[in-house]
């Protein structure tokens, strides 16, 4: 099947609930990007649950009431894996913006259909390597 | 440190995962999407096996666009998050996660191309020559797949946009279900009907006339009707304020168009033909008020002089023709590596 459409928006649209980013990275959908250089060791399931708690994000410098602090807040993010790891990163604008992509849920199932779930255009990026920080 | 259990949004990773890629936009095709002007785009492949193209390539179409895909693989954990209730906590204070619902090994890079419709369609297209054309092909093939543009161009690497440019400069029609690529004497025979047939009305071909003024001429000279709106299609001047059913041809794209194809089929031997015998065969099948424009000027590019005073057809002959012919193959390639170096340098 050589022709897949790929439509510019969600068939249904996507209601997140309040979104905990900074504004600069909320998107209608609430979809962001987060990138780690290297990967995320996760521990034996359990299945009680859905999700694997890895950690918290945290804006150190961003104040939701201050809209004088300009970009600064964006050079320092911290990602906290587990109890004992710090992660440092910063926001980053992507050269290009991406589209989220999926395939289109189809009821008549007449072919595959893909469908832009958003367009982002920040990244939450993490290249340093893990430093360890006390409880 | 006892603020990093409180403060920061809590991240968890979903195990259920969803099958999400990312897509990168080049700005003109963000710009197109953004602005809504389109309603959707098209994901394609070329059909596997093509000569030439071992690899099946994808491609992502606007209407009139076409983009190479390049699958571009990263060592980094690339994570989609959403934003999501958290679930019951010990306090009822309701709170918000950051789920990761994707994550994204790779990211789909685009390339602008211009692709080898050209060569595509005369690859996948029989040649008209003729009503015998039709019976051969059923005779010989009776199974063999049929081309309508419907079913063509679903299994064309490009654009609709550039799969009707090409179409038109081909002369492409419809007939049978099926389309054909006519010969250079098809394409001359029925200028030979048309110039007849408005000689005899007197009717000038650069103003608005009536199509179906000339079916009955075509017609009877064996031509079908399809291929003679074909051919009125690549040569009219294309103004916007023509009525349906009215056209009028353009001298500019005329002249030079019947020159290349008199001289392609007069060109027989190497040593060519007697480039004043040609003027003169083709000045006499234009118009009389179009007759100074036939100069060799006007063909620049599509001809070679082996000997002095004799002209052979040669389409590398010379500089680029100034025409609206679509790049071929060759400029593909190099563009595409154009584009790796580029990218494997950032």
């Amino acid at each position: 099947m050589p022709t897949v459409p790929l439509h510019l928006a969600p068939k249904a649209p996507i209601v997140p609930p309040s979104n905990p980013l900074p504004q600069l990275l909320e998107t209608p959908t609430g979809l962001a990007i987060l990138e780690i250089q290297g990967t995320i060791n996760l521990p034996s399931p359990d299945l009680s649950t859905h999700t694997t708690p890895i950690g918290r994000l945290v804006f150190p410098d961003y104040s939701e009431n201050s809209s004088s602090n300009g970009t600064a807040w964006m050079k320092r993010v911290h990602l906290y894996v587990g109890q004992h790891q710090r992660l440092t990163g910063e926001v980053k604008k992507l050269p290009n913006p991406v589209a989220v992509i999926r395939k289109r849920e189809n009821y008549q199932t007449d072919g595959e259909e893909l469908e832009i779930m958003e367009i982002v255009y920040w990244k939450v990026v993490f290249s340093s390597r893990p430093e360890p920080v006390g409880t | 440190m006892s603020t990093q259990d409180e403060s920061g949004i809590p991240f968890e990773i979903c195990k259920d995962q969803q099958q999400l890629r990312l897509l990168e936009l080049p700005p003109s095709l963000l710009e197109l999407i953004t602005s809504k002007r389109i309603s959707n785009l098209t994901l394609k492949s070329s059909l596997p096996g093509l000569p030439g193209q071992p690899a099946p390539n994808a491609v992502l179409c606007t209407n009139s666009q076409t983009y190479q895909v390049r699958q571009v693989q990263s060592s980094n954990s690339v994570f989609v998050l959403q934003p999501s209730e958290a679930q019951s906590a010990d306090d009822s204070i309701p709170s918000t996660n950051l789920s990761a619902i994707a994550q994204c090994t790779a990211t789909l890079e685009l390339a602008p191309i211009v692709p080898a419709a050209i060569g595509f369609l005369k690859q996948h297209l029989p040649v008209y020559g003729g009503p015998q054309s039709i019976t051969e092909l059923t005779t010989r093939t009776p199974l063999a797949e049929k081309f309508s543009k419907e079913s063509l161009l679903w299994n064309a690497p490009f654009s609709v946009g550039e799969f009707d440019n090409a179409c038109k400069e081909l002369c492409i029609f419809e007939e049978e279900d099926q389309l054909w690529i006519p010969t250079d004497s098809m394409l001359a025979g029925v200028w030979k009907s048309i110039i007849y047939a408005a000689t005899m009305r007197s009717v000038d071909l650069g103003n608005s006339f009536d199509i179906a003024a000339f079916s009955s001429t075509v017609e009877e000279d064996g031509y079908p009707l399809t291929l003679y709106k074909a051919v009125l299609a690549r040569l009219s001047s294309g103004d916007a304020d023509l009525m349906e059913g009215y056209t009028a041809l353009s001298s500019a794209i005329v002249v030079p168009w019947l020159g290349a194809i008199l001289l392609e089929k007069q060109s027989t031997s190497a040593e060519g033909v007697l480039a004043s015998d040609f003027m003169r065969c083709w000045q006499d099948q234009l118009p009389d008020s179009w007759r100074t424009y036939a100069t060799l000027n006007a063909l620049k590019g599509k001809f070679s002089e082996p000997v002095r005073s004799r002209i052979t057809f040669d389409e590398s002959g010379g500089n680029a023709p100034a025409s609206s012919t679509p790049a071929k193959g060759d400029g593909k390639n190099t563009r595409k590596w154009h584009e790796k170096f580029k990218n494997a340098r950032r």
